[in-house]
This record gives C-alpha cells, sequence and structure tokens, in this order.
C-alpha cells in the first residue's frame, strides 16, 4: 500500500524549493538548475499519480517532461554561453535593462564580498622516496 | 487563534523551514550557519513525522524516508550553496534520490533515464560551462542573493497553503468515503473497477494493470497511444540541437 500524499509532499517541497532558489540566485547556472528542480518536483508527482490510479499516463508525461528538460537545458546553455561572451559574468543582475524602462531595476548595490578564497589546508603526503631531479633546461617555453 | 491552535504542527514547521533557509541564503559576508541548519533540520523532521503517513510496509517506509529526506535536503543545500559547483553536485544527489522514489512507485525506466539524462548529462554539461565562465573562483554574485527574506516567505507560503490542501486535518479524516482527488489510498475496489467509470481517459491499447510499471507498458503507451507526441518530442528534440547550434557563441571561420 502506497500513501499517494507522502509523494504529493515532497514534489511539492522540491517545486518550492526551486522556485525560491530560481527568485533569489543570482548566477545563471543556479537559476538553471533550480528550474530543473522544480520539473523533478512535478515529475514526482506525476509518477505518483500514475502509480495510484495504476496507469501509464504520468508515466509517459514523465518521459516527455525528461525530453523537454533536455532540450532546455542544451539551448540554456547556449544562451548562458552567449551572455557571458557578452558580459564576461554570469550574474543575472546585469541583464535587468531588458526590463520595462521605467521599472526601477531590482539590482541593489551590494558591499562588495571580499572575492578572495578562504585559506584552504591541502592535505600533504609524507614524501617518500628520492626526491626526483628537475633538469631546468629541458623545460620549453612555447 | 483558533485555527492556528488547531493547524499549528503545519504552521510551526513552515515558519522554522523559511526561517532556516532565508538564514542560509548567501548574503554578505560568510557567517555562523550552525543554528539555522539545526532549525532547518528540525523542520524537515517535523515535516517528516506528523504530515507523512507510514504506508504499514517496513522496508517501504524506511526507504522513501530515506529517499524524501536525502532529496528535501539536498534541494535546501543547492539553493543556498554559496559555490555553483556545489550547487550542481547537490542537484546530482537531488536527482538521485527522485529517481530512487521513482523505483519505489514502480517507475524503474524512468528512475534509470533520469540518472541519465540529468545525472549524466545535464549536471555534466552545466559544470563544464561553469569551468569555462568561472575561473575566478568566488564572485561578488554568488554571495548575494536577491531579497532572500521576501522570496522566501513567498515561497513558504505557497508551501503552507499546498500542504494545507492536500493534508487532511483530523476532522476531515475522520469520515471515511472520500472520493476524488482527496482519497488518498487507492481502495481496492477503485482500482479493480473497470477505468473508464473514474473519470480519467484510458488509453486504448493494452496498459492496464497487468503491464503496469514494466518496460513493456511503457513502450505501449509511448509507441501506441502518444505516437504522435513521441514524433513531435523527436522533433523538438533537433529543433532544439539546431537552435543550440545557432544560439551558441560564432568563432572565427576555420577554427573549431
Amino acid at each position: 500500500m502506497i500513501v499517494l500524499t507522502n509523494y504529493l509532499i515532497v514534489g511539492c517541497i522540491l517545486f518550492v524549493l526551486g522556485a525560491i532558489g530560481f527568485l533569489t540566485r543570482r548566477n545563471l547556472i543556479t537559476l538553471m538548475l533550480s528550474a530543473e528542480m522544480m520539473l523533478h518536483g512535478v515529475s514526482l508527482n506525476f509518477v505518483a499519480f500514475s502509480n495510484f490510479h495504476q496507469n501509464m499516463q504520468g508515466q509517459t508525461f514523465t518521459a516527455f517532461i525528461l525530453t523537454v528538460a533536455a532540450c532546455e537545458a542544451g539551448i540554456a546553455l547556449a544562451l548562458i554561453l552567449t551572455l557571458y561572451k557578452r558580459t564576461k559574468s554570469l550574474d543575472v543582475s546585469l541583464w535587468s535593462q531588458l526590463s520595462e524602462a521605467d521599472i526601477d531595476s531590482p539590482h541593489e548595490e551590494e558591499p562588495a564580498v571580499p572575492t578572495t578564497p578562504p585559506a584552504q589546508k591541502f592535505p600533504q603526503l609524507t614524501p617518500a622516496g628520492r626526491a626526483p631531479q628537475f633538469q631546468k633546461e629541458t623545460v620549453h617555453r612555447v | 487563534m483558533q485555527w492556528l491552535k488547531e493547524h499549528w504542527l503545519l504552521v510551526l514547521p513552515m515558519v522554522l523551514g523559511a526561517f532556516a533557509v532565508a538564514r542560509l541564503m548567501p548574503k554578505g559576508e560568510p557567517r555562523s550557519s550552525l543554528v539555522a541548519r539545526l532549525v532547518g533540520l528540525c523542520a524537515v523532521g517535523i515535516v517528516g513525522g506528523t504530515l507523512l503517513q507510514p504506508a504499514g510496509s517496513v522496508l517501504n517506509d524506511a526507504l522513501f524516508f530515506l529517499f524524501s529526506g536525502v532529496a528535501v535536503l539536498g534541494a535546501i543545500l543547492m539553493i543556498t550553496h554559496r559555490n555553483p559547483a556545489y550547487s550542481a553536485l547537490w542537484f546530482a544527489v537531488v536527482t538521485l534520490a527522485v529517481s530512487g522514489l521513482f523505483l519505489l512507485q514502480s517507475a524503474p525506466f524512468l528512475a534509470s533515464a533520469t540518472v541519465i539524462v540529468y545525472a549524466g548529462a545535464i549536471i555534466v554539461t552545466f559544470l563544464f560551462v561553469l569551468m569555462l565562465a568561472q575561473q575566478a573562483g568566488i564572485t561578488n554574485y554568488d554571495q548575494n542573493s536577491r531579497q532572500p527574506g521576501v522570496a522566501t516567505f513567498t515561497g513558504f507560503v505557497l508551501l503552507g497553503a499546498l500542504l494545507f490542501v492536500l493534508v487532511p486535518s483530523k476532522e476531515q479524516a475522520a469520515p471515511a468515503p472520500i472520493t476524488g482527488f482527496v482519497s488518498l489510498v487507492p481502495k481496492a475496489s477503485q482500482v479493480a473497477q473497470p477505468p473508464h467509470q473514474s473519470g480519467i481517459p484510458q488509453s486504448t491499447s493494452a496498459t492496464t494493470a497487468e503491464n503496469f510499471g514494466t518496460m513493456r507498458g511503457l513502450g505501449r503507451s509511448l509507441f501506441g497511444d502518444y505516437l504522435f507526441a513521441v514524433e513531435l518530442a523527436g522533433t523538438l528534440l533537433l529543433v532544439a540541437s539546431i537552435g543550440a547550434i545557432v544560439i551558441a557563441p560564432k568563432r572565427s571561420s576555420g577554427k573549431l
């Protein structure tokens, strides 16, 4: 016995979390990933209803969702690369001038966060064996 | 007040979850997120413990709670991570968990197809684009999300409304015969009924219960009932690939 509501609840949560990510994040790639996660929530609902009604229509619809998601990802990546070539950035706020001219830009000035990455500790291997001898003359600079 | 007293089990995890997600969203300097993580875990635990109903089979329940917990927590981490590469990896985790849920819902072909298409193709190409476009490392726009409080509030109001509709409260659940959308458990009589009585348009070919969940059933459904849609989907894939080639950045001639 499978309870339908459980799957609907999980699908809802995935959809809403994807929507929140789509609304707030500013990286174009994270936006696309959030949209794909909304699709996950929807297809989970379809599959749950398919199992509930014991027919294949929901699963068939999910197969079409997969197809459309693949198309969408391909075109979106091409678009993202084109946009990146224009602005050299993946920030979606840079494209807010595409909206209506008399609407205020949602882009608010924010204090720049220091972009230096935190000092990362890399593991160090204990030296073993004999250190190789580098020959500086053989290095060709192109 | 009375309403709140009746539905506090629904309102409380929404408030906690909204607080956790809004707090975890990147905004300004990195800050300690231990409290937000704990609160988020609490919210997910309350939802899992009160709203989800165990179905009776221990193994089924354990797998369902495992997969759905991984999916929801991975989703929260995905939308709140400051590094988009890690976001993509968490999305792969969500995809794997969702395909596990597909398996539980007797859709093995869709589970494998989801893993192949999403985790195998989409995530990898997204990571490639990230590698191409974001070589500078941490960027300013990843550290500052846009109005996380308002968006999270809106999203959780939507989620609360959806859950309020989906989850029957106690006095609603008491009278048993609810038919249609709200009927929660498929009754044996419903499944065994001749299908055209339930109001769902029935397929013409043999996509009935004995074929359900098999590759054969899905194939019969796809290439029997939905043949034209399959043709359209193929055309859509062709158009999308041509479009991607056209849209992609032009290179100077002679160079690949």
